[in-house]
């Protein structure tokens, strides 16, 4: 039996390890870790060897499908995409899993902690396999559902139950902006087929999705006056369901938050997984992106603008897991200005993004990981309490290095040399200075190239503060156990040599998505129909652009290293309630203020009052004077009731006389 | 002879009568006659259709129902007259403690 | 006195109801009573059939007069006697 076969197995097993953990898991050993752990590593097995056939194999992707109801189906399909997330979401999350049996090992909840990450595990898994949209959507709330209950996995804490509510209901925004592209795109393709939808064929799966994306893009629709394309409107609407997922501009607020849940699931699932969730959708709808106009666009400009704007704010914070968290909504926006840019280099743009998703998921992982096992050791957050913690934990020490040259992206351009950073994150800004060069526009390159700077004066600030100096509290720490610093050492050889080793054969590979045996669409045709100008044959970069990255790169490594560790400025003066652009910074750009004061209290509350005002006297009048009427016939009629027994009797033997009579007649009319 | 009919008219009769007892009396004891009338309804029934189909244990059943109603009647009676002893009255209108 | 008008009224509709199903339908009889003329007596026939056929049922009811008649004298005892 050939491997590809066993596909469907890949979120099956992890998904009954979830049943098996949450019912069973109080007895077993370690709160029954070693059944989600088992089920994720077949899952990996299954994953890795089905991404080696592919490899041999590109055009023929695996494909499962069955009939649900109606026109929908429910089916697998592992094309490179999917397959490249299938490895890096198993791998990842099986070495969570066997860190976490470390981490959580004082936790008395721990049955129910593995049973909701292998939920989660199998959820993402779900949505990386589906060849529907539909069942991407449910697979999507159903990761949302795990996200709730593992950010408020500590739910007696206020602080965690209401981060919990707040990534729920953010995402919630995000999703319903999803939910209804999926209706209008499903309505618009019933308006193709003039209302007959054809027997036999699943009008939302992808390959169908795309072969009618020219009858999409040729709809227009009026809204506020201007002729909109169908299609930009159902692939923004898309895009609004990613940018609540990954944590996008305006939609970010959720995921600094999120940090409340254990450092684990920070590093599962808001840093490695979940939230390349929104990444991975657009990536998998890109056909319809690239020939919807200005799609694209309105992607590289959040996703730039979230990359800058989230490492602004990592820079002053004091808290180790926020610092990671914007730097993980900061490198996001990457992703999405990566896949934006798909407007000048095409279906290139999707491998760079998406081989960053797979970097950033090592790397980022791995700094959760070392942030966990210090937090772990130490028993603090704040950064500020901590100092000098390198001396005692040298393996965090050594793997939290690697980790934050990876991410700041250090390495030798033109060479195979660096981190697997540095072949990501340059390859995204390289593909927005040729969306510069090729359109005049260098607002995108702006927006990567700060980002970088300020990237890497945010970690290495979080490297210094924390690692290295003095104890500025007595905290006493201690390494961390084997099952905790293994997973770190794997995870720290990926994110140092994946990308040099993977490069040029993974974008490659993934030139494969959209032309297989399952769909077959050109990118170049679509791309005219977007009106975008793919440009070709592009490797006259300028050496200073080549360089431009890294050279951003060691310079905020320096910044960081005069500020934090030789203190030739003293930073008293700069962090101090007097200085207006700390201040800022510091309270997020006010966002909880905006959010909770102008757009809460002042516009939801004086709708809400206008809402009550209809609810209470409008609405609830009519019930009010429905359920009066009802209790004042009850109150009359309730009299019948007496309770004489002979009463009853003389009704009931008036009821069967009645009713023979009745009968009778009814019968004598018949004959 | 005196056709079925008769004796089923007169048995109905009788029933109607015990039913207007159990529907308009309040005094215990009428409603327990007006019970042991509709019961004898039945019985003429019985018996009325026992002789005419020639089958004897019609009437036997017959036997078997008064004396059951007699075990009705002294039950009955006896509860009346623990309830006559209690309360000095027996209109079950007023004995209405189990009510609601 | 409206409850009892109400109360005939229903009484009379019963009867009225039962006496036309009565007549309004065909009963199978014998053709001929008495069948045996030289004997016509039944209490004979009666006294056979119980204590042959329906013997069990009629010890039966003796038990159940009995518990009937203890159960009555119970309930109808006088509570000041104790």
């Amino acid at each position: 039996m050939a491997v590809d076969d066993l596909a469907f197995l890949i979120p099956l097993l992890p998904a009954l390890a979830f049943v098996i953990t949450f019912f069973f898991g109080k007895k077993m050993y370690s709160g029954g870790a070693l059944i989600p752990i088992g089920a994720i590593a077949l899952s990996c097995i299954i994953s890795v060897l089905i991404t080696i056939n592919l490899l041999n194999n590109p055009e023929e992707v695996v494909h499962q499908s069955f009939h649900w109801f109606a026109i929908l189906n429910l089916g697998i399909l592992i094309d490179p995409l999917a397959a490249v997330m299938l490895c890096m979401v198993t791998f990842v999350s099986l070495l969570i899993h066997i860190y976490a049996v470390g981490y959580m090992s004082h936790d008395p909840a721990k049955p129910r902690y593995f049973a909701e990450t292998a939920l989660f595990t199998a959820a993402m898994l779900g949505v990386v396999l589906s060849d529907n949209i539909l069942q991407l959507f449910i697979c999507w709330e159903l990761v949302g559902l795990c996200s709730f209950l593992l950010i408020g996995f500590w739910f007696h804490k206020p602080s965690a139950a209401a981060a919990a509510k707040k990534a729920f209901l953010t995402t919630r925004v995000g999703d319903v902006m999803f939910l209804t592209g999926i209706i209008i795109l499903f309505s618009s393709i019933s308006q193709i087929y003039s209302g007959n939808l054809p027997e036999g064929v699943y009008v939302l799966q992808f390959s169908e999705i795309f072969k009618l994306i020219p009858e999409l893009s040729a709809m227009h629709t009026t809204i506020l006056g201007t002729e909109v394309n169908q299609l930009t409107i159902i692939a923004l609407l898309f895009f609004g369901g990613a940018v609540g997922k990954s944590g996008q501009f305006p939609l970010h607020v959720w995921l600094p938050d999120a940090m409340e849940g254990p450092t684990t699931v920070s590093a599962l699932i808001h840093a490695a997984t979940m939230v390349t969730a929104g990444v991975y959708l657009v990536a998998r709808t890109f056909p319809m992106f690239i020939a919807a106009p200005d799609a694209l666009i309105v992607v590289a400009y959040v996703g730039g603008f979230t990359a800058l704007f989230a490492s602004t704010m990592g820079i002053v914070m004091n808290d180790i897991k926020r610092v990671l968290a914007f730097s993980t909504i900061s490198q996001l926006g990457y992703m999405m200005l990566g896949l934006g840019m798909g407007a000048v280099v095409g279906m290139e743009a999707v491998g760079v993004s998406m081989f960053h998703l797979i970097n950033h998921a090592f790397f980022k992982a791995l700094l959760f990981l070392c942030a966990g096992s210090v937090i772990h050791s130490v028993g603090t957050q704040d950064m500020r309490q901590m100092g000098g913690v390198g001396k005692v934990m040298p393996v965090t020490f050594i793997t939290m290095v690697i980790a934050s040259l990876a991410l700041a992206g250090f390495g030798i351009p033109g060479t195979q040399i660096g981190t697997s950073g540095f072949f990501s994150k340059d390859a995204i800004i390289e593909t927005t200075y040729l969306f510069a060069e090729h359109t005049g526009n260098y607002i995108p390159y702006l927006f990567g190239i700060i980002a970088a700077l300020l990237t890497s004066i945010y970690i290495f600030r979080l490297l210094f503060m924390t690692f290295t100096g003095k104890p500025r509290t007595d905290y006493g720490g201690h390494e961390s156990p084997g099952t905790m610093t293994g997973p770190l050492s794997i995870l720290a050889v990926f994110a140092l040599v994946f990308g040099a080793l993977t490069q040029t054969k993974f974008y490659h590979f993934l030139e494969g998505t959209f032309e297989n045996n399952f769909v077959h669409v050109n990118i170049e045709h679509l791309a005219e129909l977007g009106h975008y100008h793919l440009a070709h044959g592009h490797h006259g970069e300028p050496l200073l652009i080549l360089w431009m990255p890294i050279i951003v790169g060691v310079a905020g490594l320096l910044i960081s290293f005069f500020i934090y560790y030789l203190r030739v400025i003293d930073m008293s003066t700069i962090v101090s309630r007097r200085n207006p652009v700390y201040q800022i910074l510091y309270n997020r750009y006010y966002q909880y203020q905006i959010f909770i004061e102008v757009i809460a209290l002042e516009i939801t509350y004086g709708l809400s009052l206008v809402g009550e005002f209809i609810d209470r006297k409008i609405i609830d009048g009519i019930i009010d004077a429905i359920s009066d009427g009802t209790i004042a016939i009850g109150e009359s009629i309730r009299k019948v009731q007496t309770g004489v027994v002979q009463s009853y009797a003389t009704a009931v033997i008036a009821g069967v006389g009645l009713l023979i009579i009745l009968l009778k007649l009814i019968v004598e009319v018949q004959l | 002879m005196i056709p079925l009919t008769y004796y089923l008219i007169l048995s109905s009769i009788v029933f109607t009568i015990g039913l207007y007892g159990i529907m308009s009396q309040r005094n215990g004891v009428r409603l327990l006659m007006s019970v042991e009338l509709m019961l004898n309804s039945a019985n003429i029934n019985l018996v009325a259709f026992s002789s005419y189909n020639d089958d004897m244990s019609g009437q036997v059943f017959t036997l078997f129902s008064i004396a059951l109603a007699a075990a009705e009647a002294v039950i009955g009676f006896a509860i009346l007259l623990s309830i006559f002893r209690m309360r000095n009255m027996i209109n079950i209108d007023d004995i209405n403690i189990l009510r609601w | 006195m409206l409850s009892k008008a109400i109360n005939g009224v229903v009484a009379l509709l019963f009867f009225a109801v039962v006496v036309l199903a009565v007549v309004g339908t065909t009963w199978t009889t014998v053709d001929e009573l008495p069948q045996n003329a030289a004997d016509q007596s039944n209490i004979e026939a009666i006294g056979v059939q119980i204590f042959t056929q329906f013997v069990i049922p009629f010890e039966v009811l003796s038990l159940v007069l009995l518990g009937a008649l203890i159960g009555a004298v119970y309930i109808a005892k006088s509570e000041v006697e104790k």
